[in-house]
């Protein structure tokens, strides 16, 4: 009888090799079809009108001229015109909405609504939290008078200031769907989103209809990052405009939408005292921090980082209400922000102790809950990037007008796998299918489920249909919290062999064994002490008659760990070095090499594995250098919701990018962990702290633009 | 019921968190859940009331509380 | 976007009679790079426009006197390509690789670059060029990271965009222009520029109806070249460019000119780092002290000092490549 838990990693045909995506050739032809791509007979196109101001009370909304514009259908009201219910919160909140027979017209049309506004105050900086005018929120944890002690009494101290500004996921796909009521009376929908079976809960309310009458359809999608589980008010507009009309609806975040209100990454901001003794242990953290997640909550900000064991500790935090939206999950909520207050405070604690980084990094790992993988993590970085060779101490800076730094990051993350359910149906003339409510965010899931499948089935990789997409197959959950991997594998590998062992009852009488001495491999089923004893897989399969067989498999957060098949796990650790140039006459940083070194449990699929760690890399030397949402003061609008001024790293600005995967014993022992949040959190701190080793002085905040470098040469003494 | 038990408080049945999507149980102190909230009538991280979405601040003496 | 006519004439001749003499009746479109996306943004909403992609007369580059006589609707990438200009004219063509997208240098036309609309994010809000909100300076009192340092004393403080202009103006580049009724006017290109007073006014001194149609660019034995600072690598505009062209005469400068980029309103022809030049010892000293002299009679708003010294760094770079 096949077993649940994994084969030892050396004796796997499919799982921890480098395969390609199954669906590569699809994306890059074209022939994959995205949300946008989605176009029904008789379709619409709506659009939506979005506030300038970020503080107003709505008093009237004419929507006159714009139903006159050839073409259009229709034009809505999204918001009340009489109290309470009127009020705007922050520039790019959806005022109106329209839908005509082209974009063109929906568009002019939106230009033709007018609308009234009574403008009130705003407050859009969250730089300062001495200037939030009384918008604070948060509790203070108690003040520690050990941590006075401890700060007044270490050794060797440093204070500073770091930050991260806010930004936005600016997702390639823009947030949006295509909806259409069927003749049947049921809802068709095609979303961008990583939340596939649970999407239809969201338009509910607005259909009318039930749950299982919603049917969603996401095949692909264009980039998540963690703002694509709520249907959003687009959702629900497109729904109810398709109700009404009786037409199926295109509706898609524009560009600037997609930057103003796709999503928020809160800001972090901190001063920080850090202490250590003369041989480089730390022994006291303080800091008081403060962010802003819009109107809403912050989130999360959980500093010290990683370093969680250091022994006074002392942390302040709150949130700032901005008329910003909201704070949505961005890759791994509050780590960056977290990873760089810690990692550059310490960093700079280890400048001041004239102290080799990874000297000090190495001497304090027994601070965290993973003391052995980082160490092992840590070395193997160092080599990777040449450390021993390029390294300087921050006083002791490279010549020239380029100079040259190195700086890490570490982190962690949980991963473990989410609540998934998996159908595996074996057919009578071997085909299998296997079904799965998950969602591939382009990241290789549907690849990583069929991978599972034809492992454990012992069959090559084309033998197995991978379905996923859609609200009909088994409930898989949203694709959030790096669980994903962990989950499909796990449930798929459980009706995998809950399916097999039902082919191996067939087959176990025929070949005069018992089922305890089968197993699948090589499109065989085979007795496994004598392999010679076997039958092809389709003799196999015939031996079920005229019907399929099937198994259904399911994942519960924790179960892994808990029945012991140890098919998913939780808790990684991962470094990062970052080697950068920095040009002192212009302030600006170039990546020359960029090395990440991660963990992540068994590993389904290696070539998907490092290349979500390259996509991290690169959003991670984004945000570090480049990413910022600038808002004005005056007008209180986003002065860069384009891809012109809102920059993104291009292949150019990246540098080279090396990946290590850690396997073996300890690694590959373990269940399979998610990767999606991990690589993404260390990168700000390890620029960051490259570019202050380049330098010799910290810039404080990021991105780490020429403007901020150079004025933290200046400040520094150090500007040439 | 042990009188030490506090109720059980049913929180507003519109509050959304990602963690909701993708296991069934929550643990509010978890370091990796993202302690962000949205409200599931407005789409945004604050209620029809204009006030944050928060576990602790979604409750019954808000005019759009709904259990 | 508004509904608008489009109008594809194939002469020069024709264009200037679909252009109307009202401004913002009609918008010419060159290579369309930008303006496809100003017209969809409704930065500008003229009832016609009017392409210059067939008029085949403004696509050549010929040669003409010691110069080159280039097409309005000549390619980025045909400019970069061609003999003459690598030969004596690199600083044009660091300024186009420079621009970091085959997609934009592939259609966009050195006309189109010349006279391209402001990048400046309150103008692109429809602000107006001469950003206004309740009687503030949005500029002046906003987020002026990337706005002018020079000749920003006028209501106008965003910055021309052009990654050309510096290059053709230190090289002594003419623009001719064709107007009403076919009149034709050759100027200095520095004089295609203007600061304008009110919004309506255009960044550029062409009338409505009026087209550049050729650059005439003199090439001779000069020493030229072009430093910007880009914050990104790959597509990205400069924050700042300093174009210079000298003759080498016995190890000194001879005949200097220069251009700023991306530090006013207009191109910035900075006559004491001219002056600084002339006559100079070709060295290292001679180049960081002309980029002081750049510097000179820098009025920076309340954020972009930095824009000074990248100002300073950006001449002296130019030079030492321009003597390299």
């Amino acid at each position: 009888m096949a077993k649940n838990a994994w084969p030892p990693a050396d004796k796997t045909v499919l799982m921890g090799k480098r395969i390609a995506r199954l669906d590569g050739p699809a994306k890059s032809t074209g022939r994959a079809k995205y949300a946008y791509d989605m176009n029904r007979p008789g379709m619409l196109y709506a659009r939506l009108l979005s506030s300038p101001h970020a503080a107003a009370k709505v008093t009237a909304i004419n929507l006159d001229e714009a139903k006159k514009v050839p073409g259009v259908v229709g034009a809505w009201a999204e918001i009340a015109t009489a109290e309470p219910d009127n009020e705007v919160r922050y520039a790019g909140e959806i005022i109106a909405s329209v839908a005509a027979t082209s974009e063109e017209a929906a568009r002019e049309a939106l230009t033709k609504i007018q609308v009234q506004y009574q403008v009130l105050p705003h407050l859009v900086d969250d730089t300062d939290a001495t200037k939030s005018d009384g918008r604070e929120q948060g509790e203070d944890k108690p003040d520690a008078a050990a941590v006075d002690a401890a700060i007044s009494g270490a050794e060797v101290k440093v204070s500073g200031k770091y930050g991260l500004a806010c930004i936005t996921h600016a997702c390639h796909e823009s947030h949006g769907q295509v909806c259409e009521f069927g003749a049947d009376g049921n809802l068709y929908v095609w979303p961008s989103t990583q939340n596939v079976s649970a999407y239809a809960g969201g338009l509910k309310d607005a259909s009318g209809l039930a749950v299982n009458q919603i049917f969603v359809d996401c095949q692909y999608m264009g980039g998540g990052f963690g703002s694509k589980f709520d249907s959003g008010r687009w959702g629900a507009i497109s729904v109810r405009i398709s109700k009404e009309t009786g037409k199926p609806v295109k509706l898609m975040l524009e560009r600037d939408q997609e930057l103003l209100i796709g999503g928020n990454r809160p800001s972090a901001y901190a001063d920080v005292t850090v202490g250590a003794t003369k041989d480089g242990t730390i022994s006291v953290w303080s800091s008081n921090a403060w962010g802003s997640g819009g109107m809403g909550g912050a989130g999360r900000l959980g500093v010290p980082y990683v370093f969680t064991k250091i022994p006074n500790v002392r942390t302040l935090s709150k949130g700032v209400r901005t008329n910003r939206r909201g704070a949505v999950a961005w890759r791994a909520p509050g780590h960056p922000q977290a990873c760089l207050i810690t990692m550059a405070a310490i960093a700079d604690l280890a400048a001041e102790l004239k102290m080799d980084e990874l000297e000090f990094f190495l001497k304090n790992v027994a601070l965290t809950d993973r003391p052995e993988v980082y160490t092992e993590e840590l070395k193997i970085a160092a080599d990777m990037i040449g450390y021993k060779d390029k390294a300087h101490l921050r006083s002791n800076p490279t010549p020239g007008t380029l100079k040259r730094g190195l700086g890490i990051g570490i982190h962690t993350w949980g991963g473990i796998g989410n609540d998934s359910q998996t159908e595996v149906v074996i057919n009578p003339d071997g085909a299998v299918s296997v079904s799965i409510g998950t969602q591939d965010l382009g990241v290789g899931t549907r690849t990583a489920v069929a991978i599972v499948a034809a492992e454990t089935l012992g069959l090559p990789l084309d033998k197995v249909q991978a379905n996923i997409g859609k609200n009909s197959y088994p409930p898989s959950g949203a694709s959030g919290g790096s669980t994903t991997i962990g989950g499909v594998s796990a449930s798929t590998r459980d009706a995998s062999t809950i399916a097999l062992n039902a082919l191996l009852e067939k087959v176990a009488p025929v070949l005069g064994v018992t089922v305890d001495e089968l197993e699948a491999r090589d499109g065989k089923i085979q007795v496994a002490a004598t392999p010679s004893k076997s039958l092809p897989w389709a003799k196999a399969c015939s031996l079920l008659g005229q019907m399929p067989i099937s198994g259904r498999g399911e994942n519960k957060r924790g179960k892994g760990v808990s029945d012991g098949t140890i098919l998913d796990d939780q808790g990684v650790g991962g470094v990062q070095i970052a080697d950068v140039s920095v040009d002192v006459e212009t302030g600006q940083v170039f990546i020359n090499e960029f090395v990440a070194v991660q963990d992540c449990g068994r590993i389904v699929d290696l070539l998907t594995a490092e290349s979500q760690v390259y996509g991290a890399l690169i959003m991670g030397v984004t945000y570090a250098l480049y990413e910022e949402c600038i808002y004005d003061n005056i007008t209180g609008r986003m002065l860069n919701a384009d891809l012109e001024f809102y920059r993104l790293a291009t292949l150019a600005d990246v540098g080279k990018l090396k990946v290590h995967m850690m396997t073996g014993p300890g690694y590959d022992t373990r269940g399979v962990i998610g990767l999606g949040e991990p690589p993404v959190i260390a990168p700000g701190a390890a620029i960051s702290n490259a570019v202050a080793n380049a330098i010799g002085v910290r810039v404080p905040t990021l991105p780490l633009t020429p403007e901020k470098v150079l004025a933290a040469l200046e400040q520094g003494g150090k500007l040439a | 019921m042990d009188s030490e038990t506090p109720a059980f408080v049913f929180p507003c049945k519109h509050i959304r968190s990602k963690e909701m999507y993708y296991q069934s149980s929550t643990d509010e102190n978890d370091p990796f859940s993202s302690g962000m909230f949205w409200c599931a009538r407005t789409h945004e991280s604050f209620g029809p009331d204009g006030e944050p979405v928060e576990r602790v601040e979604c409750k019954a003496d808000r005019r759009c509380f709904e259990e | 976007m508004n509904a608008f006519e489009y109008a594809m004439p194939k002469s020069i001749d024709e264009a200037i009679s679909l252009l109307s003499e009202t401004p913002g009746e009609s918008q010419v479109m060159a290579g369309g790079t930008d303006l496809v996306t100003a017209l969809k943004q409704g930065i500008v909403s003229p009832k016609r426009v009017v392409s210059l992609r067939h008029i085949d007369e403004l696509k050549s580059i010929e040669a003409s006197g010691d110069g080159l006589r280039i097409g309005a609707m000549a390619t980025l990438d045909d400019l970069a390509a061609h003999d003459g200009v690598k030969a004596g004219a690199a600083s044009i063509v660091t300024a186009i690789k420079g621009i970091g997208s085959q997609q934009i240098t592939s259609i966009g036309t050195i006309g189109g670059d010349l006279c391209q609309l402001p990048r400046d994010w309150y103008f692109r809000l429809g602000f107006g060029l001469v950003a206004q909100y309740e009687g503030k300076d949005l500029v002046a009192e906003g987020d002026n990271r990337y706005h002018a340092i020079f000749g920003n004393d006028g209501p106008a403080k965003f910055v021309n965009a052009s990654v050309l202009a510096p290059a053709l103006i230190a090289l002594g580049a003419k623009a001719s222009v064709v107007g009403s009724g076919g009149a034709k006017r050759e100027i200095a290109l520095e004089e295609l520029f203007h600061a304008p007073k009110k919004s309506e006014d255009g960044n550029t001194t062409l009338a409505s109806n009026e087209i550049v149609t050729h650059i005439l660019l003199p090439l001779g034995a000069r020493k030229n070249a072009l430093y910007h600072v880009k914050p990104r690598h790959g597509l990205d505009w400069p924050i700042v460019s300093a174009a210079v062209a000298f003759e080498n005469d016995g190890g000194k400068a001879k005949n200097a000119r220069g251009g700023l980029g991306h530090v006013a309103p207009m191109p910035w022809v900075s006559a004491s780092a001219a002056k600084a030049l002339e006559g100079a010892a070709l060295d290292e000293d001679t180049a960081a002290k002309v980029g002081a002299a750049a510097a000179e009679g820098a009025s920076p708003l309340s954020r972009n000092a930095y824009k000074v010294h990248l100002t300073k760094v950006a001449v002296k770079r130019a030079i030492l490549a321009a003597m390299a």
